[in-house]
């Protein structure tokens, strides 16, 4: 693999002889002044030849000493045509205006018209937080995770659950960057809501897989979301009034056209509405999150520029004295970037990133509690040499230290002793270097190289290990910050496209991940005190190979779209658990966990009407995703919890005229694999249910219908404003959430299957509003 | 568990939510014989409930195993428990001491199961406390009932909690209270017992410390997480009967006192 990966890195080295000239700079929305990612270059007299910005928005072009056209174009933009002499290196820094049609608010993607065929990467959903805004969701709330799992091949971890699947993928093997910057727990109110603010948010990728090699740390996803830059023209507020929450976000310039800012909050009041309550527990009970995002941007030069962003949210839930449960992140991200040169682009960060959770129970003498958290401090260096036209280089470095503190009981009441388990402490490091190379008009590949690397600190304390049994079979006392395990191993990435012509392509791609820290949980949903654990003397770093191939086609000039990927992964190293196993402050938690192996492969299928007044899509994903762990299911595979067969979504989204929207969507999933009694028996009386293979039984098949209708107000200069309403569930199926077994009321010494549904039909109204 | 609750507290408190009986189809595991028996510290009564595992929608009740012949082993002699009917299986008036093994042997249709169980020490309770607590969202007013006992600090201990409250019992598999020392080792501990009902003025609550070996408790344990967890991985707890029976032999070493609730 190593030799085949340095042949095309020579072949960059001998092109060229002829004089080569470049052109760069940025493109913005000249409304606002906000950074457009991805947005084009091309060049009108050899069309397949162009360049794409960055997510700063730089673009770097060389070409050959020549004149040219230049076409600067971004998806809900008007193109802008520049003449240009190219004898030296030039600078063109653009702002493209907005469509004259509305077309922008009703597109369904971001993405430039035929990026799905054309572009070499395959495996990467794009959403931006403006196209969603007609598509119904629970309580009106905008939610771009939500919205995600309508796309093939990424799943919903159910109502009432946070985290979301990818091609058969835990909820822990998803790296979601907000800004760079790790969010640990990405669900409010246990996963009815995603953290993030869609008013806050620019852009936002998902890579299913052929990540670049700039992106590493988890087996299954990246989900990378970029937050907005905020209008450096002029002063604006926004925001909305919902059922369960409101938003306001406030922008503006700090020196016009030179540095911006943007603050954005969040927070539901559920708990408003409790203190009217009639019953007094629910008066006493609180109940609410928010959401904090702030970012500033200031150009010092035109080489130069730095950015502050971050985010802090909180989830508190409480129930008078006797109770209360808090949970959280918070990320900061300091960055910096840097023109060495037209060339070579630099972007440094600093990063830190936090999640904690705390409970207590009980009041005064009798209470306890348990605090615990993740943090981590983050240094990366990125590069980018725009070589050529044929050749963009990417390469970097990546530092994390990070701290778990898995754990610590708070007690007043005097017949605890103390208990704090050590902190874990541990690096992660990568180096990467990718490149994307134009081989010809039809052909090109995406290949790079990521090593990355961990060590298992110590911290003044014994590390234990364990064998298969959960036996200790060896101590020994580690001082802080000396290497205790060393974990270390090469990432290779590819990712190729063959037009097939001038609408249709083939596409495949490969890649490897390694994942050094891992989630546990030990209950059927996932819940804020999952904790994660890094890879230690017992836990070795999870390995995920994928590889995917894919057609692409559109038809009527990009006005549908149509493809088809497969995949099939291989999962090394994955993580369960002993029969009883306890988590729950456990200082020697590794000796609980099993191992095993995993397969997961599907079929996704997406068409997808992109243009027009009616837009959507329809998706079908067939996908499994199986497990074999060591003393699990007498050793055999069993299905993973995230193995659902068959999963459909319909999108539709109709503009009936400049005032009104109308939407619809419905999903299908197969029911969740669980693990139900095939037996039972009986102890003290009682009946015990008992169990046999792992994971054999289903839920019942989870479908919804939701719908949706925006009503816009007269758009004037000064104010815009519309109106959202939504329907979740339609026909109000009761989709499950636990189903128990229980005694017959009817029928004493009978046991029944007692399902429990979270909604029927839920209504919602939101307002917005924009000046 | 504590997720279901917040889960479920959080939608009801927002938007209601529903149940419903469903049809749920389950395969059916193959038939297995279960013993639940157990003896006490002192003299008292060795007992054994014999029964077969059943479909889990199945009748009724277990069938009984009736024609088992089950014997006591402490270590020297073999004590036959008699046949009392029904499945039941009894030897009375059995002096049990602490720190001793004891053997369960089983013989049906055949097949032999066995069982090995330790005695452990037992712990005094030194007193109980009664509280009173204003009406919550977790109970009624009333007096929420402490116990107070001292830890040995020597070894790990475990405990089944039990209770009875004006002649209600708290105490079956269902609202037993486990508790073990690994957070209060050596420790004067204070209990409450939130999983009881609370008690009023003029009841007489009888409370039960019930130690047990590490195994018993385990099992219990894994009883307990299996009705009221939430684990995504289910499992039958670990009987100490081989040859793929269920239940367990367990030991309890018991400490009771009674009080009146006074103001």
């Amino acid at each position: 693999m190593k030799k085949l990966l340095i042949i095309p890195f020579l072949l960059v080295c001998f092109q060229g002889i002829t004089q080569k000239f470049t052109v760069s700079g940025s493109i913005k929305d000249a409304e606002n002044g906000e950074d457009l990612i991805g947005a084009t270059i091309k060049v009108k007299e050899i069309p397949t030849t162009g360049a794409v910005t960055n997510v700063y928005g730089f673009y770097s072009l060389t070409l050959e000493k020549g004149s040219y056209t230049l076409i600067f174009n971004s998806l809900g933009f008007d193109p802008i045509e520049k003449k240009v002499v190219l004898d030296e290196n030039k600078k063109f820094n653009m702002e493209l205006s907005s469509a004259s049609t509305k077309l922008k608010e009703f597109e369904v993607t971001g993405e430039i018209e035929d990026e799905n065929v054309s572009s070499t990467s395959m495996g990467i959903e794009k959403l931006d937080p403006k196209s969603i805004e007609s598509i119904p969701v629970l309580l009106g709330e905008k939610d771009i995770v939500k919205t995600f799992t309508l796309m093939p091949g990424i799943k919903s971890g159910g109502e009432g659950n946070g985290g979301f699947f990818v091609r058969g993928g835990g909820v822990d093997q998803n790296l979601i960057l907000l800004d760079e910057a790790v969010v640990y727990n990405a669900s409010h109110l246990l996963g009815f809501f995603s953290v993030f603010n869609s008013d806050a948010i620019k852009d936002v990728s998902l890579y299913k897989g052929g990540m670049p090699a700039e992106y590493g740390g988890r087996g299954s996803s990246v989900m990378d979301i970029t937050m907005k830059d905020g209008n450096s023209k002029k002063f604006g507020a926004s925001g909305g009034l919902g059922v369960i929450s409101s938003r306001l976000t406030l922008e503006g310039p700090i020196v016009k056209d030179k540095g911006s800012f943007v603050v954005s909050g969040r927070r539901s009041y559920a708990d408003i509405f409790l203190n009217f309550s009639s019953d007094e527990n629910l008066r006493e009970s609180t109940l609410y999150f928010y959401d904090l995002n702030l970012k500033a941007n200031y150009k010092i030069d035109d080489k130069n520029r730095v950015f502050l962003s971050g985010y802090f949210g909180r989830d508190v839930f409480g129930a008078g004295d006797n109770f209360g449960f808090n949970w959280g992140n918070a990320t900061g991200t300091l960055r910096w970037n840097h023109l060495f040169s037209d060339k070579l682009f630099s972007n440094t960060s600093l990063i830190a990133s936090n999640y904690d959770y705390e409970f207590k129970v009980g009041a005064g003498e009798d209470g306890f509690g348990v605090k615990a958290s993740i943090l981590d401090y983050n240094l990366k260096q990125d590069f980018s040499y725009y070589y050529n036209d044929k050749n963009t280089i990417k390469f970097g470095v990546n530092l994390i230290y990070h701290t778990f503190s898995p754990g610590e009981l708070v007690a007043e009441n005097p017949s605890f002793n103390a208990n704090k388990l050590t902190n874990n402490l541990a690096t992660e490091s990568a180096v990467y270097i990718q490149n994307e190379q134009k081989f010809s008009e039809v052909f090109s590949i995406s290949y790079g190289l990521r090593y990355s690397f961990f060590n298992y600190l110590g911290n003044n304390d014994s590390i234990k290990t364990f064998d298969t049994e959960g036996n200790q079979t060896a101590i020994e006392f580690v001082e802080k910050h000396k290497t205790s395990k060393f974990y270390g191993g090469l990432e290779p990435r590819l990712a190729l496209k063959y037009m097939l012509d001038e609408s249709s392509s083939f596409k495949l791609s490969y890649n490897r991940n390694y994942q050094y820290i891992h989630l546990l949980s030990n209950t059927t949903s996932s819940s804020p005190t999952d904790s994660w654990v890094p890879s230690s003397n017992n836990i070795k770093p999870q390995i995920v190979d994928q590889i995917a191939i894919g057609y692409f086609k559109n038809f009527k000039e990009n006005t549908y779209e149509f493809s088809v990927e497969t995949y099939y992964k291989n999962l090394q190293n994955q993580i369960d658990y002993k029969d009883g196993a306890n988590l729950f402050l456990n200082g020697d938690v590794e000796k609980e966990l099993a191992y095993g192996k995993g397969i997961a492969y599907g079929a996704e299928f997406y068409f997808k009407k992109s243009k027009g007044d009616f837009t959507g899509w329809i998706s079908y994903t067939y996908s499994r995703s199986l497990r074999k762990v060591d003393g699990v299911n007498n050793n055999e595979y069993y299905p993973a919890r995230q193995d659902l067969i068959h999963d459909i979504s319909l999108v539709g989204i109709y503009k009936l005229n400049e005032k009104w929207t109308v939407s619809s969507s419905w999903v299908y999933t197969t029911g969740i694999a669980v693990t139900f009694p095939e037996g039972r028996y009986e102890v003290e009386g009682r009946v015990i249910p008992y169990y046999s293979d792992r994971n054999a039984s289903r839920f019942p098949a989870y479908h919804r219908l939701d719908f949706g209708v925006t009503w816009y107000n007269k758009k004037t200069d000064k104010f815009e404003s519309n109106w959202n309403f939504s329907i979740y569930n339609a026909y109000a199926r009761e989709n499950a959430f636990s189903i128990d077994f229980i005694e017959d009321p009817d029928n004493p010494g009978q046991t029944v299957a007692q399902q429990t549904a979270l909604f029927r039909i839920i209504p919602s109204v939101t307002y917005n509003f924009k000046f | 568990m504590k997720n279901i609750i917040l889960t479920t507290a959080i939608s009801f408190a927002i938007l209601g939510s529903c149940t419903k009986i469903i049809d749920v189809e389950l395969d059916e595991a193959d038939k297995r014989t279960t013993i639940d028996a157990q003896i006490e510290l002192g003299t008292k009564s060795v007992t054994s409930k014999i029964t077969t595992s059943g479909n889990f929608f199945g009748a009724n009740s277990n069938p009984a195993v009736t024609n088992a012949a089950v014997t006591l082993n402490d270590g020297t002699t073999d004590f036959p428990l008699i046949n009392m009917g029904n499945g039941n299986y009894e030897l009375s008036n059995f002096s049990a001491t602490s720190g001793a093994n004891y053997t369960m042997k089983v013989t049906e249709n055949g097949q032999t199961y066995e069982a090995q169980t330790t005695m452990p020490n037992v712990v005094k309770i030194d007193t109980l406390l009664a509280t009173f607590t204003p009406q919550s969202a977790f109970s009624d007013s009333g007096y929420l009932i402490n116990i107070v006992f001292r830890d040995p600090g020597a070894e790990a201990n475990y405990y089944r909690i039990e209770l009875d409250i004006a002649g209600e019992r708290y105490g079956t598999i269902e609202d037993m209270i486990l508790l073990d020392d690994d957070l209060t080792n050596g420790n004067i501990v204070n209990f409450p017992l939130f999983g009881a009902d609370v008690a009023q003025l003029g009841d007489t609550v009888t409370c039960y410390l019930r130690s047990l070996n590490k195994q018993s408790f385990d099992y219990f344990n894994a009883v307990d997480e299996l009705l009221f967890g939430n684990a995504a991985t289910p499992a039958n707890p670990k009987s100490n009967f081989d040859n793929n029976a269920l239940g367990n032999f367990s030991s309890f070493a018991n400490d009771t006192l009674t009080i009146i609730v006074t103001q």
